[in-house]
């Protein structure tokens, strides 16, 4: 051993430099060992199997509104359990809440009541830790509600909990206004072999308000709660070999009228049809007549090999005296699957809500504007339920005052400008422009393919993903401002040495 | 000319520092990046804090590197997911989404904005000059400041000068046990250093205290409390009771109009000699008017329509940034310094 460490020092020429090289590279491997390590340990530990629930689990949740207003509703949890903030965005209610850089979120606002974020600050009504506020609770095991004590993102929900929120008056991070209880069993109703969704009673204390046209709104789950029917027959898995089709004999017809919905499905494994109030296996190719008394959209969601997708339609139903719709109303299949099929091809497992193809579709659709208006009642699914009622009834629909938007005016563009711009608040002004435009939305209503949601990009607030023509110009105006200033970067460069 | 008043480069600055704090918008932010860069270029940068620079812009883009992957691994909230990670992981499980690495781009283009506009800053006034604009009041304050300012580069000169006689005599970096032998013969060249500049600058009078008539300081020390006292109360008020916002503003007004009145009656009893004094030139008083027009723009919109400069990307907001032509137009105006010093530039031939 010493002869050749000898030996090797002599072509080097220095004798003990290489003993101590020699312990110095150990000693450089086993340092930077450590992190690696820990990094194994955790992901070891991440690899454990997890406890699968078999039909997903679900939660049960209660929002109480400041008028009163109580909404329940049953959220599919999807097989692994969600953070409270998580579940509250699948009700399906316009949720604004403040994020904080991942220390933390605190709700702010759910469909109206509350503070608009981040233009108000998140806890807007409050006088020291007095506060009227959106109280987070959870359902205790003695059926008694129990102010949480982790905020909506710290909170891990469990399959069979309940939670609940509730704007009122109460000292922040200890007491607020108590919804009333409804226990899990209450809220998510063990299912039929027909697969009838959760809730399908209206809740307790619902303040009808009357209008003229609407048929009161049943309380639907909007989340796709359960699913045991099997579907009656599955196509042969042809790997890859994915084809969609869904299409309807008229996309808008006259109170009373009935229409024909074609579907053609082949290359999937399991194939669902959802009417707005139940939904059920079919076959792949199949037709159904409908005859809905007002707006209703209707979805075809198809699971194969590579994971989920959605296809929706809407039906529009106009009175039989007034102007006819124009074409933007009706949202195609191809138009708002965009924006689902994106969410289910990045996380195949999910099952994204129908809330929120739901959402898209009322995105598409150019005269609804998002927030719920006055007319009807609140504990609806708020997009489908604001569609419908803006199909019948274009010029007297009023948005919520408080969330800023103007009242519709068909065909023209009542938005002040400084309104479209604002990225904040939804603004029926694009919409109004879409209305001027119906030629354009023709077209690619007659497209095919997986065309992303730029059909609505007429719409720029309700389409989150999408710019329009007016935000193009802008930005037009920034790149001339940017290249102004390299070239006086370039000036300035030439005429000064060093 | 060659650069401005130092006063002239302070409204700029406030302007400036005023846009990068009052908005997360990565399409303003870029703007006043590269008009911040213009004012940079039309300085002299043959000095060597005009050189440090380059060490901003590296730090500014480390800020960036950890504010959106911290951003984006700690906020799961969005409907773009770029990818998954297990649930299971303790903070950082779940959807890494855009709309989080957008809005921690927006926050690290506000740090890095704020550090290259005060790296410019530092590049046009250097120290010196910074001593002199020092209120009479933080006379010796800006003394010491000036002096450990100064100080830092001597530091890092003495350390570059250790490492390399270590190195002669083989002695070999091998992890934190061998910083001990640079670390202390840089400490006491460090004091000697200091110990030395002191005795000379005792002996040309620095640091010699007037002597103020009997009970003025302890009036001049009561007054700045109870000033801040009522800052405290002010501010505090504002943030607490929002229904009481207007008494809140109005005592925090009242405590800094205080605390100046007592400033400047300290002030007044350091005598100050000035030689070579700045001239106000009209320059200056264009690049004052220019970045107070700048800085009221951006105040009556952060007032008026505070909406213009937010930057929220989560939904139920959209993703694409918001981009008002004026307020962009307002931001490349903070590129005057530049655009002023390079056509007051007479074109020197090449050899120089």
């Amino acid at each position: 051993m010493r002869e050749r460490q000898r030996g090797r020092s002599s072509r080097t020429g220095t004798s003990s430099l290489s003993v101590v090289r020699g312990r110095d590279r150990s000693r450089f491997w086993v340092a930077r060992a450590w992190p690696v390590l820990m990094l194994a340990v955790l992901l070891l530990t991440s690899l454990a199997p997890q406890p699968v629930l078999a039909d997903g689990g679900r939660a049960g949740l209660v929002i109480q509104f400041a008028d009163g207003d109580v909404w329940k509703g049953c959220v599919d949890l999807g097989g692994d359990s969600l953070t409270g903030a998580e579940v509250l965005q699948r009700s399906g209610f316009r949720v604004l809440a403040d994020y904080g850089f991942g220390l933390g979120t605190a709700v702010c606002k759910i469909d109206g009541d509350g503070c608009d974020f981040p233009a108000q600050e998140c806890f807007c009504q409050c006088q020291g830790v007095e506060c009227r506020y959106w109280a987070y609770y959870h359902l205790g095991p003695d059926n008694t509600w129990q102010y949480s004590q982790m905020g909506a993102s710290g909170y891990q929900v469990r399959a069979g909990a309940v939670e609940g929120w509730s704007w009122g008056p109460g000292v922040y991070g200890s007491s607020g206004v108590v919804p009333p209880v409804f226990t899990f069993e209450q809220i998510c109703a063990s299912p039929t072999p027909t697969a009838v969704p959760a809730t399908n009673t209206p809740t307790a204390t619902v303040v009808p308000t009357a209008t003229p046209t609407a048929t009161p709104w049943p309380t639907v789950t909007p989340t796709t709660v359960l699913l045991t029917a099997t579907p009656t027959a599955t196509n042969a898995l042809q790997a890859g070999d994915l084809r969609i089709s869904l299409e309807a004999q008229a996309k808008t017809i006259a109170r009373g009228e009935c229409t024909t919905l074609r579907w053609d499905v082949t290359g999937a494994e399991a194939i669902y049809w959802y009417d707005g109030t139940e939904e059920r296996g079919v076959t792949g190719q199949e037709e159904r007549q409908v005859c809905p008394p007002t707006s209703q959209a209707y979805t075809l969601r198809v699971q194969h090999a590579g994971g989920e997708e959605l296809r929706q339609i809407s039906i529009a139903v106009v009175q039989a005296t007034n102007t006819p719709q124009p074409s933007g109303a009706p949202v195609t299949s191809e138009e708002s699957a965009g924006r689902p099929d994106k969410q289910a091809v990045a996380v195949p497992p999910a099952t994204p809500s129908p809330a929120s193809m739901v959402a898209a579709a009322s995105a598409a659709t150019p005269p609804t504007p998002l927030p719920t208006p006055d007319t009807l009642p609140r504990p609806t699914v708020p997009a489908v339920a604001a569609e419908g009622v803006a199909a019948n009834s274009l010029a007297t629909v009023t948005p919520r005052p408080d969330l800023g938007a103007t009242p519709l005016d068909p065909g023209a563009e009542t938005a002040p400008s400084t309104s479209v711009e604002e990225a904040a608040l939804p603004t029926p002004g694009p919409q109004a422009l879409a209305l001027a435009r119906p030629a354009e939305d023709q077209t690619r209503s007659e497209s095919d393919g997986q065309r992303q949601v730029q059909a609505a990009s007429t719409a720029p607030n309700t389409a989150r993903g999408s710019v329009d023509e007016a935000l193009l110009l802008r930005y037009g105006a920034f790149a001339f401002l940017a290249a102004l200033l390299c070239l006086a970067a370039t000036f300035v460069l030439r005429r000064r040495v060093a | 000319m060659s650069t401005f008043h130092p006063f002239a480069w302070l409204a700029w600055l406030a302007a400036a520092a005023l846009a990068a704090l009052l908005t997360r918008n990565p399409l303003y932010l870029l703007l006043l990046l590269l008009a911040t860069g213009v004012a940079y270029l039309g300085l002299d940068r043959r000095s060597p804090t005009a050189r440090s620079w380059g060490a901003f812009v590296r730090l500014g883009a480390l800020l960036l590197l950890i504010t959106i992957p911290w951003n984006a691994l700690n906020v799961h909230v969005g409907d773009i997911v770029l990818f998954r990670l297990p649930q299971s992981w303790p903070l950082i499980g779940g959807p890494i989404t855009l709309e989080a690495a957008l809005f921690g781009l927006g926050s690290g283009l506000s740090l890095l904005v704020i550090l290259l506009v005060f790296a410019t800053f530092s590049s046009a006034v250097d120290q010196a000059r910074l001593l002199r604009m020092t209120p009479a009041f933080l006379q010796a304050a800006g003394v010491t400041v000036g002096i450990a300012v100064t100080f830092v580069p001597q530091m890092v000169l003495a350390s570059r000068d250790i490492r390399e006689a270590q190195r002669i005599r083989g002695h070999r970096f091998r992890g934190l046990r061998s910083l001990l032998p640079l670390f202390m013969p840089l400490l006491t060249t460090g004091l000697e250093r200091a110990i030395s500049l002191a005795e000379s600058m005792e002996a040309r009078g620095f640091g010699a205290q007037q002597a103020l008539p009997a009970g003025r300081s302890t009036r001049y020390q009561a007054g700045t409390v109870l000033a801040l006292l009522l800052l405290a109360a002010g501010a505090f008020s504002y943030a607490y009771f929002p229904a009481y916002r207007l008494i809140g503003g109005g005592l925090m007004a009242a405590s800094a109009v205080g605390l100046i009145v007592i400033f400047r009656a300290q002030g007044r009893g350091v005598a100050r000699t000035r030689y070579r004094r700045w001239h106000w030139e009209r320059w200056d008083t264009i690049l004052v008017a220019c970045s107070g027009i700048v800085a009221l723009a951006l105040l009556a919109t952060r007032i008026i329509w505070p909406e213009a400069l937010i930057y929220y990307p989560y939904p139920p907001y959209g993703v694409w940034p918001e981009f008002h032509p004026l307020l962009g137009l307002a931001l490349a105006l903070l590129a005057l310094p530049g655009l002023l010093l390079a056509s007051s530039q007479r074109r020197r031939p090449q050899a120089a």
